[in-house]
């Protein structure tokens, strides 16, 4: 049967995909940004061409199929048990349970799959292949119910059961191997559509993405601007994965219509075995002639013809169902163990990332001795930061996904500020999406690029300098602000930016999407420009400039003319800053993400700017509340903060010494620890203060 | 005389209708979303989107209820063109 050598073909590459594929889609750094939108050519790579990113689609076709077959398939064949299952409990006797399962299966039946997985992904951000194959199982069974119970029903009345019956079989034996085969027929069948229908459904999922919503919209945008619009080569590469996608769901619909033609005894015996129809008033023997015929064409292979088959021996009565019972377990562990992910690599991979960080720069005709250098360090250890650097040593991976894989680069830019050299550090994670067979509008391009999927470090924040450094570089005019005025639009360093004019002389050049200062100058006495500040150029080598730029303002975007407050004193003082924290969070609750960190992490508001002396980290939840907040201070200083309320508990916790005020109401709970010459304080307003206590105490 | 032939069809048919009620949800959002129509099924996508569990909470109710109202219609229908339909098996017709 060719659908079955079609399906066979296609699970065998997927399974064998981590041997087989030129690349590992998922691998941040895995491949040649200089090969984007590649058209195919004969290397193995190649085959199909590249898209987008520069990643292998055949590479990306192979590593799909595998989520999106073990989903799809693995949940129909789940779920064609739990029916055979429910199924035959319906039928089990004229009591309770027929009412009972019948209920149940109008309820499952009546909710549906997509909604309910786009409300599992609301919650979850994402939804993982666990819960989506329960979801789709907890929806699906009912079909396979439905028909069993039917079956059952119907060959409840058939002689060959009054048969056994008689010969003394009891009910479970009776409804395992003598019930249940006349079920398995059109449950199989069910099983080959049901799967079609789960793949579907999968990719329909995968191609709504609501979770990478404004993910999609930015880097979407972002990723086609920079690349320079799309080719009608995209389109192609595109759709090759919904070819994919709609060869596999063809074969198994042709399947299931192979089974259901090979159970059904009218169409799967030679023409002369086949039962024919009684004639009307039949006497009895014809009737038995007709239902042994039948019997025997249901025992039977159902090829060749019934007296070949009388001669051999028959299988035993549980042959049939065990075999299909036991059949799609033994495919469910083959598709289980042929999902399982290989981890990500250990060691750090600075090579390859920095070939495309350099490549990337070429492309945009930067000058090569600006690049970003990068490390890419695999999540197996969960030690601090490579360099000490603060807020690097996360335990976890904040990856929306639990099915993506993590990997954090540290990064570090470079850039001159006048005659200096400042250059800071900091560390973003990046994600990569779980690769399905989805075909994702935003095309190759979200569905498959990595996504930063935490912030930077504060460094990087502190890096794009904001607009309001204008007002602590230029004479100290505190009305400086209100009478800017725009001069036009520039470029620099590839990023279009506002001229803005500033009436104390000088101009400020704005990044246009960000709002942040890429070129600040200041005349100097005899009227001439001296640039104070620029960002000569940025390369990287992943797509990291969304999280570059993340607005340190609230609310603010494009010009920013209104609304300048105290930023960083100027990059040196960045550097400053990035080595003031001593104190890194080893325990952080699960699901918190520490919030870019912006201008007011060292600013306070009563004793103004502190970069040296105070710094303020929040965590966030996925919907982005805060929840948990570091302050940092240099003890018994200036900037220190002790909490004014009268109660506190003193304990000592992994060896340190905590104080504790638990919150009242409205109050956050606050636990100060003082450790290697810095004093922390945790708070927050909604996590308890045992957990307080842990983050504190892990604080080295 | 059409008539006379296609009522014994009619339960059946309306148990299919029916039964498709389910997956139309499903299909409702992709292709309200392909389409641009407003609809639930673009509510459904928007409020998955922004995490608005309640909307799509009350979505799920709301397409469960036309689903079970759909097959309460579709065995009336039946009923109506059945009479064997009309009392439950095994009683005494």
């Amino acid at each position: 049967m060719i659908a079955l050598a079609i399906l066979a073909a296609i699970i065998l590459l997927s399974v064998l995909a981590p041997l087989i594929a030129p690349q590992d889609p998922a691998d941040p750094v895995g491949f040649d940004p200089l090969a984007a939108n590649r058209p195919p050519d004969l290397s193995w790579t190649y085959l199909l061409g590249a898209d987008g990113r520069g990643r292998s689609v055949l590479a990306v076709l192979l590593w799909g199929g595998r989520t999106t077959l073990v989903i799809g398939v693995g949940a129909a064949l789940l779920a064609a048990l739990t029916g055979l299952a429910f199924g035959a409990l319906a039928c089990w006797r004229d009591g309770v349970l027929d009412p009972l399962v019948s209920w149940l299966m109008d309820v499952c039946g009546a909710a549906p799959a997509l909604p309910a997985l786009l409300l599992l992904s609301s919650r979850l951000g994402g939804v993982p292949a666990g819960p989506m194959a329960v979801v789709l199982i907890a929806t699906g069974w009912v079909a396979p119910a439905r028909l069993t119970r039917a079956a059952v029903r119907a060959a409840l009345s058939a002689p060959y059961v009054e048969a056994a019956r008689a010969a003394g079989v009891g009910g479970p034996r009776l409804l395992y191997a003598h019930l249940l085969p006349a079920a398995l027929a059109s449950v199989a069948a069910w099983t080959a559509a049901g799967a079609a229908a789960f793949v579907a459904l999968e990719a329909g999922l995968d191609f709504l993405r609501p979770w990478f919503a404004q993910r999609d919209d930015e880097l979407g945008r972002r990723a086609d601007r920079g690349a320079g619009g799309r080719g009608r080569r995209e389109l192609v590469v595109d759709h090759l994965r919904g070819v994919t996608l709609a060869l596999s769901t063809l074969a198994l619909t042709w399947l299931a219509h192979g089974i259901a033609r090979a159970f059904d005894p009218t169409t799967s015996l030679a023409p002369a075995a086949r039962p024919r129809a009684a004639p009307a008033g039949a006497n009895s023997d014809t009737t038995a002639d007709a239902d042994l015929s039948l019997l025997r064409a249901i025992w039977g292979s159902g090829r060749g013809t019934v007296g070949r088959r009388e001669r051999a021996p028959a299988p035993p009565e549980w042959a049939r169902p065990t075999v299909a019972v036991g059949g799609s377990l033994l495919l469910l562990l083959l598709l289980g163990l042929g999902s399982r992910h290989h981890d990500v690599r250990p060691g750090p991979r600075p090579d390859l990332l920095l070939r495309a960080a350099a490549s990337y720069a070429a492309q945009r005709g930067q000058s090569a001795a600006y690049i970003a250098t990068a490390t890419y360090a695999a999540l197996g250890d969960a030690g601090p930061g490579t360099r000490g650097l603060p807020w690097a040593a996360y335990s976890s991976c904040p990856a929306p996904l639990r099915g993506d894989r993590c990997a954090r680069a540290d990064v570090q830019l470079w850039f001159s500020a006048g005659s200096g050299r400042a250059q800071s550090e900091g560390v973003s994670y990046v994600c990569t999406p779980r690769l399905t067979w989805g075909i994702n509008p935003m095309a190759g391009l979200a569905a498959t690029t990595p996504v930063p999927c935490g912030p930077l470090g504060p460094a990087m924040g502190g890096l794009g300098a904001t607009a309001g450094m204008v007002q602590r570089l230029l004479p100290a005019d505190a009305t400086t602000a209100a009478r800017a005025r725009l001069a036009g639009q520039d470029i620099v360093a590839g990023r279009p930016c506002w001229v803005v004019a500033l009436p104390g002389g000088g101009q400020v050049c704005i990044d246009a999407a960000r709002g942040l200062a890429l070129r600040v100058e200041r005349p100097d006495r005899a009227g001439r420009p001296a640039a104070l500040f620029l960002v000569t150029g940025i390369s990287f080598g992943l797509d990291l400039a969304p999280q570059i730029f993340a607005n340190p303002i609230p609310g603010g975007r494009g010009p920013l003319i209104n609304g300048l407050s105290q930023p960083l004193l100027d990059i040196q003082a960045a550097d400053d800053v990035a080595l003031f924290s001593a104190l890194v969070p080893r325990v952080i609750p699960p699901g918190l993400i520490a919030q870019t960190p912006t201008y007011d992490s060292f600013y306070d508001e009563t004793r103004g700017y502190a970069p040296q002396d105070r710094v303020r980290q929040a965590y966030a939840d996925r919907q982005g509340r805060v929840a948990l907040v570091l302050l940092e201070t240099v003890p018994d200083s200036a900037w220190d903060v002790t909490p004014p309320r009268p109660q506190a508990r003193a304990l000592t916790l992994s060896g340190q010494r905590l104080l504790a005020w638990p919150g009242h109401g409205d109050q956050a709970a606050l636990v100060r620890v003082e450790s290697s010459g810095t004093a922390a304080l945790v708070s927050s307003r909604t996590l308890s203060l045992r957990t307080l206590e842990r983050v504190a105490a892990g604080l080295r | 005389m059409l008539w006379r032939a296609t009522r014994p069809v009619l339960p059946v048919i309306a148990a299919g209708a029916a039964a498709n009620l389910a997956p139309l949800a499903g299909a409702l959002v992709l292709v309200e979303y392909l389409f641009g129509w407003p609809g639930l099924g673009l509510l459904a996508y928007h409020a998955a989107r922004a995490g608005d569990a309640t909307t799509l909470g009350a979505l799920l109710l709301l397409f469960g209820l036309v689903v079970v109202v759909g097959g309460l219609l579709a065995d009336l229908a039946g009923a109506w063109a059945d009479p064997r339909l009309r009392r439950p098996r095994g009683a005494a017709s």
